[in-house]
């Protein structure tokens, strides 16, 4: 099978080729730095097999990060493969440097002039450009897979000679080694063959007068967080709660029937329970919140197309910086809310180590979709229609325990290096439905294989322990100690000073650490409630005879601020394990248990003050607290400074100004 | 001659080249197209002007301006 390798500058349509010639579905993005790895996929041409590489976006072939290595290497590996080399027509002439990178070392190339716009800044004409090149020119449009079929057959011809660019037999020796000499000529050439065989407008790639609000120095933060705002309200509440009961319902519909024919066939016993309580409820209450996490997918994938991520990446660059971030980290952290396993991947384009570790780290802070049940319901059974509130502040205290772990993290054990953020800002775009369609598709696929695979079958393990002792009696129904119940009653009083000493809910977050979602499943599994009724399971962590039941509005938010804060899941770990290495991922999850625990402790005996004391006391002692402190610090570093060198503030002794 | 970060918002230079330091960063400017004799506009700058979005041949380019102190213009 022949190898064809994908190779591009970011941004130029990459993985939407290698999704039209491979007919596979992988993540693409009006942004720079999707794709962080290799892909391969074979595809027939006729009756002959190739196989389709996909690699990270480059600019020349002397790599300057992490992903941009991985995609050289994998040209270098072997110069026999034929490789397509896919240009953006609207930046035909950067995107060209690399293509002539490429034909400098001799590379079987064919050359992909991908149309993504109707109006294009460059008008080619691809046979002049073929002939003054010495390679097969194609113009396609990977979008819509047309000169897709052009492009097959080209990999079916042999290798031509390799020609290389004209300035290569002009240049001298020493010059080689000079990259300024060599990029004026390899730009001079470009120029020189745009002349000759292509026509540009004057329209600028990536300008937009939408900048002029999106970019404003005052209006950019309040309308990022107005479409975030946005963003949330039609996932969880509005339009996303709609979907997810009229789901529930649904799924009561489907359930009842079936669970009435076990009773009927087995009675009461422990098989009508695996399929009431470990099944239908645990699985089917998750199974519930299926619309919401696919919406917030959906927009996130809006956010990506619309070419609004670099805008955001640039008006977050001055902030981010001054905890040791990039910009790009934005777009890694954002992934975030909804899987922290795939944003994880995702702080590979990163160009400086620390901010990629520390970025990767971070990651699992930003509350992932996963949680959204646990919210609904552990929430919404305390605060009604107020849970919007809550919810909100859950993610913003998210945010603010990220920065805050950063920061130390940044004057600690990762100082930032040298950060080279530069990113490209492509212009704004829309959605197509077919892409719409296909995200949809993919995180519906994706949700139910996990519900179907992990969920099932850790559903079934914890209704195992919750439902045999350590001598393998069954003991549902209070006639003995359950495995499960023996194990959380030993570790609930660690998790006494939280508010929640109840062995259940440790067990339920013990679960947890598989997948967040398993959480509110086990809670469902111990309350005995099924799968259409998540109402009722907010209902019933109200009442005193649950198994699982909270008293007081301060032990919930503490519960919710665990959840929020604690390791996210497995997966989790294990992408950490493959990015930042063994130490960094075992120093994250130390600072994830360590740090949920804290912020919990803290949040709960605020809440509790409150409880007792009302707001608006224990909001003067928290005041009076921050006044004293704040005069303490000001009344230490004004003595510290004091001490300093009085030349330039830096030094104690032997100043250099004096 | 001023380095790039130097240089005024709406403000149109000539590139005259890098500053002796050339490194990893200078290269990857050199790829973008920021070569000699160039022209470059600067188009926005962020809120504390640590971050410059510069327009250069035909394209727009969002760039660290600590990192722009690299490029030497006129």
């Amino acid at each position: 099978m022949k190898e064809v390798l994908l190779v591009g500058n970011p941004n130029s349509g990459k993985t939407t080729l290698f999704n039209s010639l491979t007919r596979s579905n992988e993540h693409v993005g009006n942004w720079h730095g999707v794709t962080v790895d290799t892909k391969d996929k074979s595809f027939f041409v006729g009756k002959e097999e190739f196989c389709l590489v996909d690699t990270p976006g480059l600019y020349s072939l002397t790599p300057l990060s992490f992903e941009e290595a991985v995609a050289v290497q994998k040209i270098e590996e072997n110069k026999d493969k034929k490789i397509i080399n896919i240009c953006d027509q609207n930046n035909l002439q950067r995107n060209l440097y690399l293509t002539l990178c490429l034909l400098e070392k001799g590379f079987d190339v064919v050359l992909a002039i991908n149309q993504i716009d109707k109006k294009p800044i460059f008008k080619v004409d691809t046979k002049k450009l073929a002939e003054t090149l010495g390679i097969d020119v194609v113009l396609i449009d990977a979008e819509k897979k047309v000169g897709i079929d052009k492009l097959k057959e080209r990999l079916l011809l042999q290798k031509k000679s390799p020609k290389p660019p004209d300035y290569v037999k002009t240049i001298k020796a020493e010059q080689i080694q000079d990259i300024q000499t060599l990029s004026n000529l390899r730009y001079d050439y470009i120029d020189k063959i745009l002349g000759m065989c292509a026509v540009r407008t004057h329209a600028v790639y990536g300008q937009s007068k939408l900048d002029k609000i999106f970019l404003n120095k005052w209006l950019a933060f309040p309308v990022f967080l107005l479409v975030l705002a946005g963003i949330f309200y039609l996932t969880f509440f509005s339009f996303g709660a709609f979907l997810s009961d009229s789901l529930s319902k649904l799924l009561g519909l489907v359930t009842t029937p079936i669970l009435n024919f076990i009773e009927n066939s087995f009675g009461q016993n422990f098989v009508y329970d695996l399929f009431n309580v470990a099944i239908f409820g645990g699985v089917g209450t998750v199974l519930s919140f299926l619309p919401q996490v696919v919406l917030l997918f959906f927009f996130l994938s809006i956010l990506e197309d619309s070419g609004y991520m670099s805008r955001i990446a640039f008006i977050f660059e001055d902030i981010l910086g001054r905890i040791g971030l990039s910009g790009k980290s934005v777009y890694t952290l954002l992934m975030g809310f909804g899987c922290s396993t795939s944003a994880i991947m995702t702080s590979r384009n990163m160009d400086d180590k620390n901010a990629k570790i520390k970025t990767a780290i971070l990651c699992p802070y930003m509350s992932c979709s996963a949680k959204i049940p646990i919210y609904t319901v552990i929430g919404g059974a305390f605060f009604g229609a107020k849970n919007i509130l809550v919810i909100m502040g859950l993610y913003i205290l998210g945010v603010v325990v990220a920065i805050s772990i950063s920061k130390i993290l940044d004057i600690t054990l990762l100082k930032s290096k040298k950060q080279s953020f530069i990113l490209e800002f492509p212009p704004y775009r829309t959605t197509s439905l077919k892409r719409v369609g296909k995200i949809l598709w993919k995180n519906v696929c994706e949700f139910l294989i996990r519900v179907g695979s992990v969920m099932v079958s850790m559903n079934i393990i914890i209704w195992l322990l919750s439902s045999f002792s350590f001598n393998f009696s069954y003991v549902s129904q209070g006639g003995g100690t359950s495995m499960l119940e023996t194990i959380g009653r030993f570790l609930a009083p660690i998790f006494s000073p939280l508010g929640f000493n109840n062995w259940a809910i440790v067990s339920s977050l013990l679960a947890g650490l598989v997948a967040k979602e398993v959480v509110v499943s086990s809670i469902a599994m111990f309350n005995g409630i099924d799968s259409s009724a998540t109402k009722l399971l907010s209902a019933s962590i109200l009442l005193p005879t649950s198994v699982v039941y909270f008293a007081t509005k301060a032990s919930v938010i503490s519960f919710l601020v665990y959840c929020l804060l604690y390791t996210p899941c497995m997966a989790s770990i294990s992408m950490l394990l493959q990015e930042v290495g063994k130490k960094w991922t075992f120093i994250s999850v130390a600072i994830q248990l360590v740090t949920a625990y804290v912020v919990a402790f803290v949040v709960y005996q605020i809440c509790f003050a409150c409880e007792i004391f009302g707001f608006w006391s224990v909001f003067a002692i928290i005041l009076t607290f921050l006044c004293v402190f704040i005069a303490f610090l000001s009344v230490f570093l004004k003595i510290k400074r004091k001490k300093l060198c009085p030349h330039c503030d830096i030094c104690k002794k032997n100043c250099k100004l004096k | 001659m001023i380095t790039l970060n130097n240089g005024k918002h709406g403000k149109v230079y000539k590139i005259v080249g890098f500053d002796k330091n050339f490194d990893d960063i200078s290269r990857r400017f050199l790829e973008l197209g920021f070569t000699r004799g160039q022209n470059v506009k600067i188009v926005s700058t962020s809120l504390q002007k640590k971050v410059f979005l510069v327009q250069i041949r035909g394209y727009l380019l969002s760039v660290r301006a600590s990192l722009l102190s690299r490029v030497q213009v006129e």
